[in-house]
């Protein structure tokens, strides 16, 4: 199989060169069979990798451990189901998943590429070919997933133990799509610069594709989240960690360019902002992938330093100038048609919004690189940690709920005072009796009231603005059922975007939750002790364990009780993988419905708490350390996600399709002296 | 195996991409074509859209008479320019699902009865 991938690696460089260069060429000879050719050349080398991917996880299926990186990566002692994706558990293997799953969402928005933007494809697909015949040839020269083992051991090394987890199957490869997928915006907007379809020809394309990746960074984060919260065992699931800001940079800015594309596209405003979101986007993905993959930054996510770090310094450097020259090239063409009316305009607003979502960018990106200019100017090793982001972002964040509340409020162009305040009357006024009554109710964290004050300002904000839609609606005679769909399937990515504020809601309340409420204790108990924290009383039973061909399991068997009652038997466990000189646990975590609701599946029973419990050490001596948890709200952070999936989905959902009909020639309407430049045509 | 496998795939690509320069074609023309035409059924559909949330807004409140009245009419215009720049190309397709009591025959009729308003109102100023 090292021949089939080997073979495949290098038709997929070839046909992505020719599709990048040929293309070009096409395009400036005036070559459609050159340019159609080159396209075609692009979707065949998403099919040669493909056949890279098949020879990969067939290796790794059928334990071919002649080939390091399998040997590097698997063993016959792990499940098998992990066999299947352990392709991308390292370096080399990773960077062959990013390259086809780039390429496949390439072959995607090449073909799906609106017919307006034919000038520009050429050029589009250049772009992501450039990109495509970079990957192909790290992988060629310094990453090859599928060079000879030294020596056939007839075993492997087995996959990192912390990458054992359901997690593994969805948030890589949802992670690693969404940072390098960002290049596909990007690609639309260059090749449309470059082409001089500098108007809004490359919008929709944009947006489309902006919204789609930020769907799957979001899905990737959140998951990602997820499964730091049940294997780390600290009982968090946000630690700031540069891989974790990497990832996150991009994510905030696309969400600024999802707003403010909305301006474009409606008012035809802040087009150069737009490509110069879209710019920094493209940069940061390529920042992301520079510290992944070997970068100075020491993370549990990255793959250690190696010398393609400084290839992925290159190319982020080399983007951030192409970047800069098409932005400048282009800059006397992107001025927009219409000055800002207003600043009590949704606008003003977006642009707000974006100032704030950047403010978190760039904080966010300080602390990733101070400890990196502490280091070469004066030689110390500095940290910057999770307090000092929560300490600076959390009121940016803050102003960001409160925007989301207040932005949706306001109509285009311009308003009155007056109105604003007639408006804002009832979201503010429901914010501020959240917050006396949870103040009087004896929280006094004061972060904590505001923000619940705020998130029920934006829950109230989109109550009110579906309550008005809805009863217009119900003036032309519709039910309220159907009032409200119609209202949301009338504009569809606004009101998708409304469902998403619904999902920030539940993941403010969650970090709320979990930030301000969380109780933890470590302890050492001997059998048959226990430890109470808060209601709850954790009884140490004792530890079973089993070793393995891979690893030595302990489990340290709990009881809990809340007052008298049992309520739960837990078994959190710890394994040590002697391969790897390294442990990983897995906490044991109960939901308890704080407020039993009658006839409610406990699953879905918003009251949920968590009652975490990772065994951090077995001791000689018979006793085990617990880290025990208590975590309020957690079971919001979860729940977010499906309603992002939600509003995301009907926020993308395509228009009515078209139907043909006749128009009689006497219905047409005859030729009009206007000029069409003054409608925008 | 793998060798012929690889020798496979590497052969079907090269077929796939030698294809365009076999057969003869006269696209480029038609291609430009339909490029135009769905660049002004796109923002056809948006103006559409746009009126059809113009219209929820005034409904539900949001926007005051004045500015919906200043806002409908520059969108109405916009869409009666982009419609006679189909009909000039020879479109005959129309949304499914238009916002409500915008049909394209109220819009059309509605601008029509507008122009002639206008021009009369021309014509009264020429004299």
């Amino acid at each position: 199989m090292a021949e089939l991938g080997t073979m495949s690696l290098l038709l997929a460089f070839a046909l992505a060169l020719y599709a990048g260069v040929g293309s070009v060429v096409g395009a400036r000879l005036g070559s459609g069979d050159l340019v159609m050719s080159s396209r075609r050349s692009s979707y065949m080398a998403g099919l040669a990798l493909a056949v890279a991917v098949g020879a990969l996880v067939y290796a790794f299926v059928t334990h071919d451990f002649s080939i390091e990186y399998v040997r590097g990566h698997s063993d016959r002692a792990q499940s098998q189901a992990f066999t299947w994706v352990a392709m991308y558990a390292g370096n080399e293997g990773s960077l062959l998943y990013i390259t086809a799953i780039f390429t496949a969402m390439s072959m995607v928005s090449i073909y799906v590429s609106p017919r307006r933007l034919e000038p520009s494809r050429p050029y589009i697909i250049a772009v992501l070919m450039g990109i495509t015949v970079f990957f192909l040839a790290v992988l060629l020269t310094l990453a090859d997933p599928f060079a000879p083992a030294a020596f056939d051991a007839g075993r492997g090394m087995g996959v990192n133990p912390l990458l054992r987890h359901p997690g593994m199957f969805i948030h890589p490869p949802l992670q690693m799509a969404g940072l390098v997928g960002v290049a596909i915006p990007f690609a639309f907007v260059a090749g449309a610069m470059i082409a001089g379809q500098t108007r809004d020809q490359w919008l929709d394309a944009a947006r489309v594709s902006a919204i789609a990746v930020w769907a799957v960074l979001s899905a990737g984060v959140l998951i990602g989240a997820w499964w730091a919260y049940t294997i780390l065992g600290w009982g968090g699931y946000w630690g700031w960690d540069p891989i974790e800001n990497v990832a996150i940079m991009p994510w905030l800015v696309l969400t600024a360019f999802i707003h403010s594309v909305m301006v474009q596209k409606r008012r035809g405003m802040f087009r150069m902002w737009n490509v110069a979101l879209l710019s920094m986007i493209f940069v940061l993905g390529q920042f992301g992938l520079f510290i992944n993959r070997g970068g100075p930054v020491v993370s549990v996510h990255s793959f250690g330093a190696s010398t393609i770090g400084s290839i992925f310094l290159g190319f982020m450097l080399f983007s951030a100038a192409f970047a800069l020259v098409i932005f400048l090239w282009r800059y006397p063409a992107l001025k927009s048609d219409r000055p800002l009316e207003s600043f009590l305009s949704r606008e003003a607003g977006f642009l707000v919004n974006n100032f704030l979502f950047l403010g978190v960018t760039f904080v966010t990106l300080w602390g990733v690189l101070f400890p990196l200019f502490s280091e070469f100017a004066n030689n110390e090793t500095v940290t910057v940690s999770a307090p000092w982001f929560n300490r600076i972002n959390g009121p940016i964040l803050l102003a960001i709920v409160i925007l989301m509340g207040i932005g949706p409020l306001l109509p285009w162009r311009r308003t009155t005072m007056t109105s604003v305040q007639r408006w804002l009357t009832i979201p503010i006024g429901i914010g501020m009796v959240t917050m006396a009554t949870i103040w009087i109710s004896g929280v006094h964290e004061l972060w904590a009231v505001i923000g619940f004050g705020a998130l029920s300002l934006v829950m109230s904000a989109v109550l009110e603005e579906w309550y008005r839609g809805t009863m217009a609606q119900r003036r032309a005679g519709h039910n309220f059922a159907s009032g409200w769909w119609r209202m949301v399937s009338g504009n569809r990515p606004r009101h998708g975007g409304y469902i998403v504020h619904i999902a920030i809601i539940a993941l403010g309340i969650g970090v709320i939750g979990t930030s301000f409420f969380q109780q933890r204790a470590d302890v050492a108990l001997a059998p048959g002790e226990s430890f109470t924290l808060d209601e709850y009383r954790v009884e140490y039973v004792n530890t079973e364990n089993e070793q393995r061909e891979d690893r030595i399991s302990e489990w340290a068997n709990v009881n809990v009780f809340k007052g008298d009652e049992q309520i739960a038997e837990l078994a959190p466990w710890r394994a040590f993988y002697p391969a790897f000189n390294m442990a990983s646990v897995r906490a044991s975590i109960h939901n308890v419905p704080l407020v039993d609701i009658p006839g409610f599946p406990e699953y879905l029973n918003p009251g949920l708490e968590d009652l975490y419990i990772v065994p951090n050490e077995f001791l000689e001596d018979g006793r085990v350390v617990l880290r025990i948890s208590i975590n309020p709200a957690a079971w919001w952070l979860w729940i977010s996600g499906p309603v992002f999936i939600i509003g995301t989905v009907i926020a993308l959902w395509p228009a009515p399709l078209l139907e043909r009909r006749t128009v009689p020639a006497h219905r047409r309407i005859p030729s009009t002296p206007q000029p069409a430049e003054s409608v925008g045509v | 195996m793998p060798i012929v496998l690889g020798a496979l795939v590497a052969i079907v690509s090269l077929v796939v991409i030698a294809i365009p320069f076999l057969r003869r074609s006269g696209e480029a023309v038609s291609i430009r074509l339909s490029g135009e035409l769905e660049r002004l059924t796109k923002l056809r559909s948006d103006l559409y859209d746009q009126i059809g949330q113009l219209q929820t807004d005034h409904a539900a409140n949001t926007i005051s008479d004045d500015d919906f009245s200043h806002q409908l009419l520059e969108l109405r215009v916009g869409a009666a320019e982009t419609i006679r720049l189909l009909d000039q190309l020879g479109y005959e397709e129309e949304p499914k699902d238009p916002p409500a009591s915008l049909t394209r025959e109220s819009l059309e009729d509605e601008i029509a009865a507008l122009r002639e308003v206008n021009s009369q109102q021309r014509s009264g100023t020429d004299e």
